[in-house]
């Protein structure tokens, strides 16, 4: 429907652009930055991964793009997130409401909780039509139906009456998705959409995701801490450590050649089955306390490649050629490391 | 549905004997002679004695007096005061009103119980939910007889608002006070579980999710979050309409009210005992009724109970 | 709910939860204020003669009904006696009821629900059951019932029968709440790999029961035992006033708003006096219940 104005969209703005964020709660122990200065944008067709631990920004930055953060104890302190150029910060209530659900939408990691247990899952897409384009309860459960058809539930119209708990994990983020591409988006955020699932079960949602972004060629923004499970259907990746951007590269890139020693370390710690009977290699020390964030790279005492600048010189996203970048001032050094 | 509702009502088959043959063996069977103490201050008529054994059989052992018992209350029958009066006339009289103020309780705690909880708990921490946290506080802190004989004294002898004891009619308007009074306690538990019970799910996942849905924060709050929290609520409710009515003793005494309590409260005063076995069973079976519908609303509500 | 109680009890450690608990405590006003209001009563209960020194029992009819002043604070009641020292002397019958109600009920309650939960089959069924038919019966009809068959037979009891015989009521109308709670707290973790493994290595029943089972219980018993301590303390004065539980020449604060209430319209302050101490003790452990209830259940904090 709204494929054709999509492409023909000024082409020199971004279709979601972040910039600057800063994403601040205030607690009773102090205030904790947890979102600090992050920039990175999605375009049609487009699937960017943010990759990052628990802990690193990566949901409260979703949840920001949403409007969805709940404010207090959060403060967004800086920054803009632009949707076709509009800043949505900077939007009323209803005019955000307008956008979200509708032109942005999301998914979430457990599919059985964000799902409403007493209404039927049918009632509950068809919430999208009835409430957004003022469909009849008939219309938008026939509606409903198709959708359930599109991501692929069988027997979707026996099951359209049932409820959230009468399907299996897999099924549930198959409505959850329905419901969320109801109205035609033009972008996806899906947070940790298979982190509660099977593995198997991880790859065919993240077939159907690819499926749908194909077919209406919306932007997809992937919040994951397993690079792994995106690293098919992802086209850029924004790794994030503690509330920043440390690294920004091509999935292809990323992987052949990292160049930021928390991106390389992640890769490390993937189990290899070239490497059989080698140890498994994990990152030594824990994420910050942001709290108490140390000084200079929040990344350094963890890091192997850590100099006396990094205690006193916090890096900088260094723009290293190529479309990519590096928040870190060794980032050669990384790239130059030989393969392990 | 239909199996479920049977084996419902088949388990509180127990219950009710149980219970009914329990204030049975208190009543009459512990105290040794039946007639000890039971008429008042006298000595116990002849002809209430003899009707009272011909018809309880008070002579023979007790499962064969309890049968004869339950079998004349199925029939009806459920023998006489002291005064020769039928016990069944006096409960036909005294149930509509009780019933009436158990309405009226029940009226006041839904419309003031759940909007102050919905409300304090929407708004958690403002001065409303402190408001309602420190009246809470205050009405489970006051028995219901001080509440009663307080409210009766100010509104009715300083204030003459109302009349200080209810009228044999016991109209609706005269109803009120004591109905508050009645439902004060269960009020203030009500208003806390709803305050609880929507603070909790405000914070839940499908709260989140119809918010990133776009929906306005009416359907929010009215629709997603309000059917989820109800769930609770209801049953809270459903539990109270028995309490209320059994919670009426001491009021119905208060204000002297010819309802069930206060018929109970009268003639415990009297220590006329034959009416509390008979309103006790009645209660007991209220007490019943209500946990089943309550089970099935339950039910209702929730999707995720099966009844199997 | 108890579902949700057990679920609380089961996913905290029980080191961990009592340190928190006395955290979260320590920071609340409200738990200092209700503390030390109810050190106040249990100390009055204890030793009425540091707050008074008349006599509550003596009588000058001659100054019947006389209003309070500098000399008699609270007033005289109708037979002439202190109403100050009356009120002093009236926290002893509350406090007792109240704390020794609790903690039998709670004992009582507390282990069958455990018994229950680990024996399971024919004496669960009993428990249960048991519970369900004294629950059926209305609290205070049930009590009231009891109270007079019991009392009406033996009108000369001295008051520390009588006491006990308000104590044994409330408890044996309240155990079946108590034992619900910790069945199914006891129930959540009866097959839980840490008490299957102690089985396993041989640990008897009476070590799973109080070793592994017990440290369960506790949090949510204790939650609702301490709101409970409001609740008999307002059964008591309530009995009272309907003339089935204590009763003259027992001192307590019922009695003595049951006596000054025919008088009410001449002598508002008879009944004003004893009603404030019940309700500011009712109200300090309904206050304290509040704290604790949420320092152990840390859902909303």
């Amino acid at each position: 429907m709204t494929l054709q104005n999509r492409d023909s969209g000024d082409s020199s703005v971004p279709l979601l652009e972040v910039e600057d964020l800063q994403v601040e709660f205030h607690t009773r122990a102090g205030v904790l930055k947890a979102v600090d200065g992050v920039s990175f944008s999605v375009d049609h067709r487009e699937t960017l991964a943010v990759l990052g631990e628990s802990g690193s920004g990566k949901s409260v930055t979703a949840q920001t793009i949403m409007g969805i953060l709940d404010m207090p104890p959060a403060v967004i302190a800086g920054g803009a997130v632009r949707y076709r150029g509009t800043d949505l910060l900077g939007l009323s209530p209803p005019e955000r409401r307008a956008i979200r659900g509708q032109k942005i939408s999301m998914i979430f990691q457990d599919a059985l909780s964000a799902l409403n247990p007493v209404f039927s899952v049918g009632w509950q897409i068809a919430e999208m039509f009835r409430v957004h384009r003022g469909m009849s309860r008939r219309e938008a459960k026939k509606r409903a139906i198709e959708l359930m058809e599109r991501v692929h539930i069988p027997a979707a119209a026996k099951r359209v009456d049932d409820f959230p708990h009468q399907f299996s994990g897999g099924m549930r983020q198959r409505i959850m998705i329905a419901m969320a591409i109801a109205l035609d988006p033009e972008v996806l955020i899906a947070d940790e959409p298979t982190t509660a699932l099977d593995v198997t079960v991880q790859a065919q949602i993240m077939e159907l995701l690819a499926e749908l972004q194909e077919e209406s060629g919306m932007g997809l923004i992937l919040i994951t801490h397993d690079l792994g499970v995106v690293a098919d259907i992802a086209d850029r990746t924004a790794v994030m450590y503690a509330g920043r951007v440390m690294e920004q590269a091509g999935v292809f890139d990323a992987y052949a050649a990292p160049a930021h020693p928390y991106t390389k370390g992640l890769l490390e710690s993937i189990p290899r089955l070239d490497q059989k009977g080698g140890d498994l290699f994990s990152i030594p020390g824990t994420p910050p306390d942001l709290l108490h964030r140390p000084s200079g790279c929040a990344f350094r005492p963890r890091c192997r490649f850590r100099t006396d600048e990094c205690l006193t010189e916090d890096p900088p996203l260094h723009d290293i050629g190529g479309g990519r970048g590096s928040a870190c001032h060794h980032y050669q050094e990384v790239l130059d490391d030989a393969e392990r | 549905m239909g199996r479920y509702l049977l084996r419902r009502l088949l388990q509180a088959v127990p219950v009710l004997f149980g219970t009914t043959f329990l204030i049975y063996v208190v009543v009459w069977q512990l105290p040794g002679d039946p007639f000890a103490g039971r008429c008042g201050d006298r000595a116990c008529p002849d002809a209430f004695v003899n009707a009272m054994n011909e018809q309880f059989r008070l002579d023979e052992p007790l499962l064969v007096q309890y049968g004869h018992y339950i079998a004349n209350m199925l029939q009806g029958d459920l023998g006489l005061t002291y005064n020769m009066v039928p016990v069944t006339d006096l409960i036909a009289q005294a149930a509509p009103i009780t019933l009436r103020l158990a309405l009226v309780a029940l009226a006041f705690e839904i419309v003031i119980g759940v909007v102050a909880g919905v409300l304090s708990g929407l708004r958690r921490n403002s001065f409303f939910d402190n408001l309602v946290f420190v009246s809470t506080l205050l009405a489970l802190s006051i028995p219901t007889f001080v509440l009663g004989r307080f409210l009766q004294w100010l509104l009715g002898v300083q204030w003459g608002i109302i009349t200080p004891s209810v009228s044999g009619e016991a109209t609706w308007g005269e109803l009120i006070v004591p109905g508050i009074v009645i439902a004060t306690t269960t009020t203030a538990i009500l208003a806390r579980l709803a305050r609880t019970t929507i603070a909790e799910n405000l914070r839940a996942d499908y709260v989140r999710t119809a918010i990133a849905k776009g929906m306005p924060p009416h359907r929010v709050i009215g629709v997603h979050l309000l059917r989820n929290s109800m769930i609770p609520i209801i049953t809270l409710i459903g539990l109270d309409l028995g309490t209320l009515m059994v919670g009426a003793v001491v009021t119905e005494g208060i204000f002297n009210i010819n309802g069930l309590g206060g018929l109970v409260y009268d003639h415990v005063m009297r220590l006329d005992s034959t009416v509390v076995v008979p309103v006790a069973t009645l209660f007991v079976l209220i007490y019943i009724l209500a946990n089943l519908v309550v089970d099935l609303i339950y039910g209702l509500l929730d999707p995720r109970i099966r009844y199997e | 709910m108890s579902e949700q109680l057990a679920q609380v009890s089961t996913s905290t450690r029980p080191r961990g939860l009592w340190d928190d608990a006395w955290d979260e405590l320590k920071g609340r006003p409200i738990f200092w204020i209700s503390s030390v209001l109810i050190l106040l009563f249990i100390l009055m209960a204890a030793f009425p003669t540091l707050f008074t020194r008349v006599d509550p029992h003596v009588a000058d009819l001659s100054r019947s009904m006389e209003e309070p002043s500098a000399e008699h604070w609270f007033g005289l009641d109708r037979q002439g006696r202190d109403v100050f020292a009356r009120t002093i002397h009236g926290a002893r019958a509350s406090i007792i009821v109240g704390l020794a109600a609790t903690l039998v009920t709670t004992l009582i309650g507390g282990l069958l629900g455990i018994l229950a939960a680990y024996l399971g089959g024919w004496a669960d069924t009993l428990i249960s059951r048991l519970g369900e038919i004294l629950l059926g019966l209305p609290f205070v009809l049930g009590a009231i019932i009891i109270l007079t068959t019991f009392a009406g037979a033996q009108s000369g009891a001295g008051p520390a029968l009588v006491i006990t015989l308000v104590v044994g009521t409330l408890t044996l109308l309240s155990w079946p709440l108590v034992a619900r709670i910790a069945r199914s707290a006891a129930y959540s973790v009866k097959h839980a790999d840490y008490v299957q493994a102690a089985r396993a290595l041989g640990a008897g029943p009476f070590r799973i029961m109080f070793r592994h089972l017990l440290p369960n219980v506790m949090a949510p018993v204790i939650v609702y035992g301490s709101l409970m301590v409001a609740t008999f303390i307002s059964a008591e004065a309530t009995l009272s006033f309907l003339g089935v539980g204590l009763r003259p020449p027992v001192v307590s604060w019922g009695v003595a708003i049951s006596e000054a209430g025919d008088y009410i319209r001449q002598a508002f302050f008879l009944t004003a006096f004893p009603t404030a101490f019940l309700c500011v003790t009712v109200l300090a452990f309904v206050m304290l219940g509040d704290a604790i209830r949420d320092a152990l259940d840390p859902k909303l904090r």
